[in-house]
């Protein structure tokens, strides 16, 4: 199934390991594509169906039912001003989560993993099964405390019910099990030569911090950057019901509008705008991986 | 290794002006008109809550802001000192998160004026307090004597009235003209088809026979006799009122009439044994219904008139579109069960626009509501939607009548039946299709699947259900 | 545990964390020092507190309420244990409280965990191009909007004429023309549908931590001739220990309460809850509102005694796997 098996564990170093390393990679590709074919079956209907009227199976039928019946109709609204400001609208709620997030995380899970306090215990499996309340099952009760803060005298205003701080924050904080822990786990990798090193030197936490380790730990910046990208960018729940009306129209919203119960459903403009939506996520996790792993794998060729 | 932090942090910055471009294009777009008001007057701001399919369904909302100039007029007439301005929030979100909304911005005093929604909403919505009572107002305004009378059934909750209804449809029996034509009914027999089952005399059962014959004949694909729709949905509940049964009580529980019940479940379960209908017909997919219905591969299918539109406009536009729907689609009331003992049936799920209890001015919210219920406003919404319209002098206002499905399809209303107003059906409709769908799918007979159902209500609804027959 | 590798590698460790011993600080240092941790920490416990904590408390306290739309307005009435009993008397809990363990664990073990596992261990072994590449098709289903990606997947399954697979695979190797979903395994499909996404997120979290073992001490461990079974087994495996822990109790617990997809998919059908799972039964009675009226506090009952399990299992989770080694307190101070 996976090179792991393919190669006996029994020998350390076997009499042809280039031969065997070669056979070993052969069986790597062939899973791998194996693994991926329902997955590119399933796309190349899916980019079949935004260019046809319908479809049986991978087959686009024309009126008489044969094969044929291409449009690009279903492609129209890219010419409409709506899903653009939409797109807007799901960049600023992705970009201002990947901050949020990244920084209370980085900040929190360093200070999980690298220092001593009361409560630190408590917090940490407080957060990994608090994680296990979802944000419809906490919707009433958050809604609570929203109106709670809304009656803070004047900053009430802008972190109530309604208001689009409030959103935000409920949305960061909706994620925060996840960053927390994930980078507690990469700074727990962390050797403490460096740290140690620039403490002496009398450098402050807070430096050691920012200079020293976040550079290290990229990957899990990187990792947790693109999920919290895929949430803020597909984000609609919080974002819808906590404000009144669509304050914030953002993708999710957009694409709602072409599937309510009771309007007419084109399914393959639906298609299409689905396609539409993932092509800035797919961007975004080219950037991270390329960008943030391959810096860090630096010089040494990674294999 | 030194540029590549600068990269980073200049990707970040790039990321923060495009947020800030961003959420200076957003700024709130919401529509408004109004009066300019004139020295000594007081101007109103009537906030409405639409959900509502753009283009075609605007009207639900831009109909408010139609009407303003009228409600200006007749304050300037009346002597009054205040103007109104309407501004309206309108999306088409998901009709859960749209009631969600609603309720919390209620509970947190910054409720719109004006909100629409399904007229069973008023069941809770009214329970709860956070709805007006128009009772007593609705006689100020002459627009609203115009309403089709039955239709204000769906507005009342205990003698009361809670709201106004905006749009109807209805949901009919469609038929394929071709495929009867190729079982060998005569034209005439075809032509006929509305008028029998307007009248009684084509039962349910007849259909099932035809459907039958069909699918042995090879007209049809096994399992393509006899369609309804792929999920739980207001359908079902006519179904169980064909079939004899009661659903409200007047102390306001709900009723599950065991008999009614089971013979629904038996003729469901009749549709699978006869390979009528497929037992993975309750399957979700709407894509592949409407392609199987509007494109001919089943012979009679329970649908709804929004529907129409749709088909014509996404599944059979190259095939000519509304023309190739006439052609070959035919539609009726759905038939009666039992020859000469039941009547056919159709089913209504108005829409109605409700009055915040949290309106400052409920009496100008109405007002608001009143002005756009005109025949031409109205019409201007049906037409455009696929609605139903809603006031008897349509019938006969020229714009309406050209519309031929519309007009075609309205009759229907005359066997109309409504969803109940109580804010126990969720749970009651959830355990009644529980049944339906465990006898489709085979893994209970009829007579089970009422007693799972009646167990599941009982523990879901406690003393707000009634057993009856058992 | 004895293999020489990770002895050295282990050694290394405690070199550069020096002796653990006790240390003791004047008190000004420690409060100083819980200070800088609690700056740290500033925005992350706020935020947990306010939005997860406060709202926990709460829900609890609504479980006991009756609270609905049809009362929401109006002060809380507290009805005692009711919502408990009426959930704990269901007559499909059992049914459905055995399809959740069932879902949650196969999904986890076969996809979330092990595919998850194999993929980035199979993708970081290969060049780095082809490796990003099959992680970018891998994560493809999970930057799919869910409505768009269901329907895909309803795509692949549909019956004659729609279906792709009962049209690309002919019928003597078992393409029936059925809709496979509803018509044959549905339980297949709600793994698959569910699996398929969640083996990305594990790929992703596995490559980070795989791609953030220091190179030269593979590239150390190649020189002497090892095997890249031995090398997986020695090194990789123990250096991952700790994601591959996380990520096993962090997808059980989101498992446990996801239903969005299977929602989409077969909303816990067909027939008599075929596929219902927990958080969906929640989900549909008690905040599914086509027809009006959510019922909060039943909801919250639902969710309450779902985290309770949570919770349980979490702490099923620590003994089993020793995780209390993980949320140790780090073993020196600052200086």
């Amino acid at each position: 199934m996976t090179t792991t098996e393919a190669a006996p564990p029994r020998h350390a170093a076997g009499p042809l390991p280039r031969a065997r390393e070669k056979m070993g990679r052969r069986f790597a590709y062939a899973f791998l594509i194996l693994s991926i074919i329902p997955i590119l079956v399933g796309y190349a209907w899916l980019v079949i169906a935004t260019v046809s009227f319908r479809t049986q199976g991978l087959l686009p039928i024309n009126a008489e039912g044969g094969i044929g019946g291409f449009t690009l109709a279903n492609w129209d609204f890219v010419f409409e001003g709506a899903i653009w400001s939409a797109m807007l609208n799901s960049l600023l709620i992705a970009v201002f989560m990947v901050i949020g997030v990244g920084i209370a995380s980085t900040a929190g899970g360093y200070a999980l993993s690298r220092m001593k306090f009361t409560g630190r215990k408590a917090f940490l499996t407080g957060t990994l099964v608090l994680h296990a309340f979802k944000a419809e099952m906490l919707l009433i009760a958050i809604f609570f405390v929203l109106r709670f803060l809304g009656d803070i005298p004047i900053i009430g205003d802008y972190i109530g019910f309604n208001t689009v701080g409030g959103v935000a924050l409920v949305m960061v904080a909706l994620e925060l099990p996840l960053g927390i822990w994930l980078m507690k786990g990469f700074f727990d990798n962390l050797s403490w030569d460096m740290e140690r090193a620039a403490l002496i030197d009398g450098a402050s936490r807070f430096r050691v911090w920012w200079q020293i380790m976040v550079p290290q730990v990229r990957p899990g910046i990187a990792a947790l950057s693109l999920f919290t990208f895929i949430v803020g960018w597909n984000a609609y729940l919080v974002p819808f019901t906590f404000t009144i009306g669509t304050k914030v129209a953002n993708m999710p919203v957009f694409l709602n509008q072409l599937i309510s119960d009771t309007a007419p459903v084109n399914w393959n403009l639906v298609a299409a705008v689905g396609l539409f939506q993932m092509i800035p996520l797919i961007i975004f996790f080219i950037f991270t991986q390329e960008l943030l792993l391959n810096i860090y794998a630096g010089g040494s060729k990674g294999t | 290794m030194k540029h590549r932090p600068t990269r980073f942090r200049a990707l970040i910055i790039l990321g923060v002006v495009f947020a800030l471009v961003a959420a200076a294009c957003t700024s709130s777009e919401d529509e408004s008109t109004g009066n300019g008001t004139g020295g000594g007057t007081e101007l109103v701001t009537i906030v409405a809550r639409c959900k509502a399919n753009p283009p075609t369904e605007d009207g639900r909302c831009n109909n408010l802001l139609k009407g303003v100039v009228d409600v200006n007029a007749q304050l300037a007439a009346d002597g009054d000192d205040r103007r109104v301005e309407v501004k309206t929030i309108q999306d088409n979100a998901d009709w859960g998160d749209y009631k969600t909304e609603f309720e919390l911005a209620s509970q947190a005093g910054e409720a719109p004026d004006i909100i629409v929604s399904g007229h069973e909403d008023i069941g809770a919505w009214a329970t709860s307090g956070i709805i007006t009572d128009l009772t007593d107002m609705l006689g100020n305004y002459s627009e609203f004597d115009d309403m089709i009378p039955s239709l204000w059934t769906s507005t009342e909750l205990n003698g009361k009235r809670y709201g106004v209804p905006q749009d109807a449809e209805a949901r009919p029996l469609y038929y394929r003209k071709d495929l009867l034509a190729e079982l060998g009914w005569s034209q005439a027999e075809i032509d006929a088809l509305p008028a029998d089952l307007a009248s009684g005399a084509f039962t349910w059962e007849d259909m099932y026979d035809t459907a039958e014959e069909a699918v042995k004949a090879g007209v049809v694909n096994a399992g393509n006799g006899w369609w309804h729709r792929p999920k739980n949905g207001p359908d079902f509940l006519y179904y169980y009122y064909a079939a004899g049964g009661e659903l409200l009580d007047s102390s306001g529980a709900l009723i599950y009439d065991k008999a009614a019940a089971q013979t629904v479940y038996e003729i469901v379960g009749d549709a699978v044994s006869r390979d009528i209908l497929v037992s993975t017909r309750l399957d979700g997919d709407w894509t592949n219904w409407n392609t199987g219905v509007a494109t001919g591969d089943v012979l009679f299918w329970f649908g709804g008139s929004w529907q129409w539109a749709d088909w014509a406009e996404n599944f059979v536009k190259d095939l000519g579109g509304e023309d190739y729907l006439f052609e070959n689609t035919g539609f009726g009331p759905i038939p009666a069960l039992e020859a000469g003992t039941n009547t056919p049936i159709t089913l209504t799920h108005p829409l109605v626009y409700m009055v915040s209890s949290a309106s400052e001015n409920p009496d100008l919210a109405l007002m608001v509501i009143a002005k756009a219920t005109t025949k031409e406003l109205n019409t201007l919404h049906a037409v455009g939607s696929g609605h139903l319209g809603i006031l008897t002098t349509q019938a006969s206002y020229e714009p309406y009548t050209s519309a031929v499905f519309l007009s075609q399809v309205a009759p229907l209303l005359d066997f109309t039946t409504f969803l109940p107003n109580s804010p126990f059906f969720s749970a009651w409709s959830e355990g009644y299709f529980l049944g339906l769908s465990a006898v489709e799918s085979g893994d209970l007979t009829p007579a089970e699947a009422v007693d799972v159902v009646v167990d599941q209500l009982e523990n879901e609804l406690g003393d707000n259900v009634i057993i009856k027959g058992g | 545990m004895t293999k020489p590798i990770e002895a050295e590698a282990d050694a290394l460790a405690r070199a550069a964390v020096g002796a653990p011993g006790p240390q003791r600080s004047p008190l000004g240092r420690r409060v100083r020092s819980t200070a800088a941790a609690y700056g740290f920490m500033g925005p992350a416990l706020a935020l947990v507190v306010t939005f997860f904590v406060i709202p926990g408390i709460l829900l609890l306290i609504l479980s006991l309420t009756n609270l609905s739309s049809a009362n929401f307005s109006r002060a809380w009435e507290f009805i005692g244990l009711d919502n408990y009993e009426r959930l704990f008397t269901d007559p499909f809990f059992p049914k459905i409280a055995r399809n959740t363990f069932f879902y949650v664990f196969t999904t986890l073990i076969f996809f979330n965990l092990g595919l998850a596992l194999v993929l980035a261990l199979v993708t970081t072994n290969i060049p780095r191009r082809a490796g990003f590449f099959f992680r970018l098709v891998w994560l493809l289903p999970r930057l799919t909007p869910s409505v768009v990606y269901i329907l895909m997947w309803q795509r692949l399954a549909a019956a004659d004429p729609f279906g792709i697979y009962n049209q690309i695979v002919p019928g003597f190797l078992g393409a029936s023309g059925q809709n496979l979903i509803f018509g044959g395994s549905p339980w297949t499909f709600v793994i698959l549908t569910n699996g398929f996404i969640g083996a990305s997120f594990g790929m992703i979290i596995f490559t980070s931590a795989l791609e953030s073992i220091p190179k030269d001490l593979l590239t150390a461990a190649k020189v002497d001739g090892a095997s890249t079974w031995r090398i997986i087994r020695d090194i990789k495996l123990p250096m991952i220990k700790w994601p591959l822990l996380f990520i096993a109790t962090y997808q059980t617990l989101s498992l446990l309460t996801s239903f969005e997809y299977i929602l989409l998919l077969t909303e816990g059908g067909p027939g008599l809850f075929t596929t219902e799972v927990w958080a969906l039964t929640s989900y549909k009675r008690a905040f599914a509102t086509y027809f009006g009226n959510s019922q909060w506090g039943y909801g919250a009952t639902w969710a309450i005694v779902l985290v309770t399990v949570a919770l349980v299992l979490a702490v099923v989770y620590v003994k089993l796997f020793r995780f209390n080694e993980l949320i140790e307190e780090p073993r020196i101070e600052n200086l």
